[in-house]
């Protein structure tokens, strides 16, 4: 098992031509070209879908790639599962953590492994073991500890500890700090470069431009699945970074009317909301949207955003606040209640929670009206009788034309389309009606350019009809694209209201990120 | 009618409550183990049938209960390969694939019963398995006749309880059969085959619903064609729930429905004002009633009944 | 050992279903012959029984449309229920409670009845609201606790069946026979369901049946609440997110199954039996979730597999008779067929591909 018998000179990994393309149509990896060098951070820097986190999972062996070539330490590399990238010495720390929440850190760690007493877990050797390791680089951890108890920085160190407990030579770190507060980046970046100094080979995977700067040694940009460039970190700098980075050609958004003080049309007091753990993830938020702007609401997952969103939809009751839709008080209500009064919703997760991939295109499209008319006969104007087929069919026709929905015809199930098909589902079902208010959540996650694009210009005419959009959105140059003012979250609290002058990557990024804060935070 | 309870009659109590517990507590333990790989069995019912018919006829043709119990595990064995291969590799829905099991076990159990039986006509019965009384310990009034005066396979219900605890709780196996139920991907990103777990989580299942039956079949003495078993897999797997997965709480879950069963029976010999078929049904009104006062905070294994799909690639 | 990768396809064609459908109604046959021969008895003569006792002869054709009449009720109440993904495993129960009611409303008039055409449509309403009443506790258990409805139903089922038992040998029993017999007394000619079929037992159940199947496509695809029943089915989030209530659909759902269940139970007492026995648990329920299965759980799907397991039933009869076997070889069989159907049916729903 001694790694050290491996080819030293070399680099870590080499891919070389990698490709990968998902049903869909959607090429992830094109023709990729990745080196890692022994015992340097390595940062794999590109925003939402460029294709870093794919690249990995098939360094992982999560994945098969469709073409290219991967060595490593010298040895030609076809990894089948994730067991095999483990015993040649590559551990992967997710972004959403691979952990049993009811099991300690050590029967995570050590699960997988053979125990040294034969059938029985070994449970106090491996807590010594463990703690050594943790003592050794930095990551303290309580062993006994049930995962479910631990802060989620504290389970990032177990994520940690699992590989280097299976003598990772090799560390894939995707993301890890999108979950950590400020000070906690401060000790990871430190634990980082203690495991470079042991001589482990580090790939930090971000789209965060300061870390990158802050503890790569080398840096590769990845945009929209191709390979940008590899430069070391010393010669660059967070412009020059960003500019390799962002589609330069973020299509001009159509005319943007400029904002007129209008109504208030959604207004949001001291919002408290709880997540499903019991934890306060809101921690009384105010702000409103005003009919025919764009709101757009920033900051790194995990900071309410979710709960935001799904209280306003009525998804999740709040513990106390207020929140009003034209005047009416929506607090609480079900979302049946909020639909009616004409706010929309489109969310972050398509197949989960806004489609039934099951269903057609013209089933998906009633789903929110299929016991109204004119979809539903009536009978007294009250009680619905039997769909209208025929009108449901006319829908269905126009909605495929008028949003370019291409499919095989509209008895295509929802599973056949595309991510971006999907999505121009989504929005005709959701945009018919003139709703007088819209929440939309990442619209355009996975989504080739052609439908970004769309999708972009959509959200712009709504707003110049007159509708209010709430935006949250990870993609910060789109944020900055679409909206007219910018809240950004952080922890639970907003953290700064911008104004279009204010807009800029490094501003709202350092917001993002708890570093400042604005005098008048909403 | 004055009801004589003395130190005999608790005693008969306490053992007629082992013993119709026992197959069910079998069962039950058998189905936490595939429950907490993420894999619900419904056929347990069908399994118990079939390791039933099978001990009860090497019983009756070889005279060798331990043989018939053994036959009886394998068959169980057999039928849970079955229901793996449907529910796991062909990621068939749990329910209806353990629906099948079902109805093949009372199909299978029936057929069986038919070819080796009907020619015989009359009572078949078996000699039932010899109580093996503990020493010293099955002097200890009252529950010593019972408790510590038991037959092999009711000594080894217990002993099973304590292997299956130390399994789950304290062995690379358990671990890996907790990880795969309640956090699949994770398990399958450390090299874990969940499909291996899960099958043999599944199998093993059915072997202990396999003895359970065969057990049910030695202590009556003798086989209705259908119905032996009267829902008590069924049961088992509500016990599953009723424990919270584990398996401890499962096990003595079964008791106290052996005991409420034995209601029925107790007040028919004693003769009382409530009908006789009333109180047949208390064992399943108790698990309505008891699943309701459990209901909150009863959290099943988080991976229960779905099938496992890795994604992309 | 080779690996295999079973994915969804993206887009299952009816015509692939109803190839594999087909497959699974032309195998359950072979598995009957097939079990035979495997006991050593002559296939030939089996398969000219099979087919007397299906659709060979006017009464074995009878039988076969009598057997299905009350799965076929059954089976649409599954399929509904199924569709929402609410398992109702307790259809037998519902259907022996809706025969109690009904045993109970006759019994009321036994000395006086009142017309057939008030008689017969009081006792299968009463039988249709006995089931959905039955099934509402569960309903209410899994809609307000989420208890897992399998536990339930089934826990219900022997609850009704220990009332059968013990009502057959008590209030309902027939106290004018000497002797005594778990049964009620035989129900009056009022009650008897019209025959359509001069000559057999084929009453007016069958019309019922298939009537209430086409009006079951009907509501399950083009009203508002069946096509919320599939919705919630699919995708509960989803569901819930566009504003449909799920926790009123899954109660629909089963106490819709539920009334559907207890009503044939009405049809088969007032069809065939003619009174309350304890053989009214009969398993038809359990089998029921294998018809509905077989229907590929839509309405219509149902009507040619209820009938097609009603000729299974009444063919394996003359098969028995014909051979001299036992009835528990049609249980066999069944058990055989019904998990090479869920075999089967994986088959149209993905794709088995070489890893």
């Amino acid at each position: 098992m001694s790694k050290d018998t491996k080819n030293r000179s070399g680099p870590a990994v080499v891919m070389q031509g990698v490709t990968k393309k998902f049903p869909g149509g959607v090429v992830a990896n094109d023709a990729v070209d990745f080196e890692l060098q022994v015992g340097e951070i390595h940062g794999l820097l590109g925003e939402n879908g460029a294709g870093k986190t794919t690249l990995m999972n098939i360094l992982y062996g999560l994945y098969q790639p469709d073409g290219g070539t991967i060595r490593v330490f010298g040895q030609p590399a076809a990894f089948g599962s994730p067991a095999d990238a483990i015993r040649s010495g590559i551990g992967m720390v997710h972004q959403h953590f691979k952990l049993v929440s009811d099991m300690t850190v050590t029967e995570n760690v050590v699960l997988g492994l053979k125990s040294s007493k034969g059938f029985l877990t070994d449970t106090a050797s491996a807590d010594t073991r463990i703690s050594a390791l943790a003592e050794q680089h930095g990551l303290q951890v309580d062993p006994k500890a049930q995962i479910w108890q631990l802060a989620v920085g504290q389970r990032q160190r177990v994520e940690i500890l699992k590989a280097l407990y299976r003598d990772a030579r090799i560390l894939i770190l995707d993301e890890p700090t999108s979950v950590l507060a400020p000070s906690e980046v401060k000790d990871f970046f430190k634990s980082l470069r203690g495991l470079r100094e042991s001589g482990i080979s580090i790939v930090l995977i971000t789209h965060k431009l300061d870390e990158v700067m802050d503890v790569t040694d080398r840096v590769t940009v990845l945009r929209k699945g191709r390979k940008v460039a590899t430069l070391s970190t010393d010669s660059v700098n967070q412009e020059s970074l960003a500019h390799m980075m962002i589609d330069e050609a973020i299509p001009p958004v159509a005319n943007k009317v400029t904002a007129v003080a209008h109504d208030v049309v959604l207004e949001v007091r001291n919002l408290r909301v709880f997540d499903d753990r019991g934890i306060e993830a809101l921690k009384g938020i105010s702000l409103e949207v005003r009919k025919g702007e764009i709101l757009g609401i920033a900051g790194v997952s995990g900071n309410g955003q979710r709960e935001l969103v799904e209280a306003l939809v009525g998804l999740r009751k709040p513990a106390s606040g207020s929140i009003t839709v034209a005047g009416k008080d929506v607090t609480g209500r079900a979302p049946r209640d909020i639909i009616d009064l004409g706010v929309a919703y489109v969310p972050e997760n398509r197949t989960e929670d806004a489609s039934v991939a099951d269903f057609r295109i013209d089933e998906n499209l009633i789903l929110k009206d299929f016991n109204k008319a004119p979809v539903c006969g009536m009978v007294a104007s009250k009680i619905p009788t039997f769909l209208n087929d025929r009108e449901i069919r006319s829908r269905a026709e126009q909605a495929m034309t008028q949003f370019g929905i291409r499919a095989t015809g509209i008895s295509a199930k929802a599973r056949s389309l595309s991510g971006g098909n999907l999505q121009r589902l989504i929005l005709a079902r959701e945009l018919s009606g003139s709703p007088m208010l819209i929440v939309v959540s990442q619209p355009t996650r996975g989504l080739d350019v052609a439908a970004t694009e769309y999708v972009r210009n959509l959200l712009i005419q709504q707003r110049n009809r007159g509708a209010a959009v709430l935006l949250v959105d990870e993609d910060l140059a789109e944020l900055i694209a679409l909206s007219d003012r910018i809240t950004v979250m952080y922890k639970g609290e907003p953290v700064g209201l911008l104004e279009p002058k204010q807009f800029s990557s490094e501003e709202i990024g350092l917001l993002m990120t708890g570093a400042n804060r604005m005098a008048a935070a909403a | 009618m004055a009801m004589i309870v003395d130190a005999a009659s608790i005693s008969e109590l306490i053992a007629a409550i082992i013993a119709l517990s026992v197959p069910m507590a079998f069962a039950a333990l058998g189905e936490v183990i595939s429950e907490r790989a993420g894999v619900i069995n419904l056929g347990t019912e069908g399994v118990m049938l079939v390791g039933a018919i099978s001990a009860f006829s090497i019983s009756f043709f070889r005279h060798d209960n331990l043989f018939g119990v053994l036959v009886g595990a394998a068959c169980g064995a057999l039928m849970g390969l079955l229901l793996a291969f449907v529910s796991i590799s062909l990621k068939q829905d749990q329910v209806l694939s353990g629906l099948g099991i079902y109805f093949l076990g009372v199909g299978l159990s029936g057929f069986l019963y038919d070819i080796f039986f009907s020619q015989i006509g009359s009572t078949i019965r078996i000699t039932g398995l010899p109580e093996l009384p503990i020493p010293l310990l099955s002097q200890i009034p009252v529950i010593g006749d019972s408790l510590f005066s038991q037959d092999i396979i009711e000594y080894l219900a217990f002993v099973t309880l304590i292997l299956v605890i130390i399994l789950v709780g304290r062995t690379t196996f358990g671990l890996n059969i907790r990880a795969v139920g309640e956090n699949p991907s994770a398990a399958d990103t450390l090299g874990v085959s969940v499909t291996k777990i899960r099958y043999a989580a599944v199998i093993i299942g059915a072997t202990l619903a396999g003895v359970g039956g065969a057990y049910l079949a030695l202590s009556s003495h003798a086989f209705q064609a259908e119905n032996i078993t009267a829902g008590r897999g069924f049961i088992a797997v509500a016990m599953v729930y009723f424990g919270k997965w584990r398996p401890a709480r499962a096990f003595f879950g079964t008791f106290l429905f052996g005991a409420a069963y034995l209601l029925g029976a107790f007040f028919q010999v004693v003769g009382s004002i409530i009908p006789y078929y009333f109180l047949l049904m208390v064992p399943y009104i108790l698990t309505l009633v008891v699943l309701v006062g459990i209901a909150r905070g009863a959290r099943p294994p988080s991976a229960l009944g779905v099938p496992y799909n890795r994604e992309g690639g | 050992m080779a690996r295999f990768k079973v994915t969804a396809k993206l887009d299952v064609s009816r015509r692939s279903i109803l190839t594999i459908t087909l497959l699974a109604y032309a195998v359950s046959p072979l598995v009957v012959l097939g079990v035979l021969a495997a006991a050593g008895k002559s296939p030939l003569v089996a398969l000219d029984a099979l087919y007397r006792g299906t659709i060979g002869t006017t009464a074995g054709f009878a039988e076969s449309i009598v057997q299905g009449t009350p799965l076929m009720l059954l089976a649409l109440g599954l399929a509904i229920a199924f569709r929402g993904k609410v398992w109702n495993i307790g259809a037998e129960g519902q259907q022996v409670f809706g025969a109690i009611l009904v045993t109970w409303f006759v019994l009321l008039f036994l000395k006086d009845p009142l017309p057939a055409y008030v008689m017969i449509p009081v006792a299968l309403l009463l039988s249709f609201l006995g089931g959905a009443l039955f099934a509402t506790v569960p309903a209410l258990m899994k809609s307000r606790l989420g208890i897992n409805e399998i536990i339930t139903t089934i826990m219900m089922t022997y609850v009704a069946v220990e009332a059968l038992n013990w009502l057959v040998r008590g209030p309902f029993q027939d106290k004018t026979i000497p002797g005594s017999y778990p049964e009620s007394p035989i129900f009056p000619p009022q009650t008897v369901l019209p025959i359509i079929v001069h000559n057999t037992s084929v009453t007016i159940g069958i019309i019922i049946s298939i009537a209430l199947c086409i009006l079951g496509y009907y509501f399950l695809f083009k009203t508002p609440l069946g096509y919320s029943i599939r919705a919630v089915g699919f995708n509960p989030s989803a569901a819930r997110t566009s504003g449909i209530p799920v926790k009123r659909v899954i109660n629909s759902a089963m106490i819709l199954s539920g009334a559907f269940a207890g009503l044939g139970g009405g049809v088969y007492i007032l069809g065939v039996t003619h009174e309350l026995l304890p053989e009214q648990a009969s398993g038809i329920g359990y089998t029921a979730v294998v018809v509905s299965l077989l229907g590929n759980m839509h309405p219509l799907g149902v009507i040619f597999s209820s009938l097609f397991f009603g000729g299974l039933i009444s063919g394996m009869s003359s098969v028995e008779r014909a051979l001299q076997i036992p009835r528990t070889l049609s249980l066999l069989s069944q058990g055989i067929i019904i998990v090479l159907i869920l075999i089967i049916q994986v088959l149209a729903r993905y794709e088995i591909k070489r890893a």
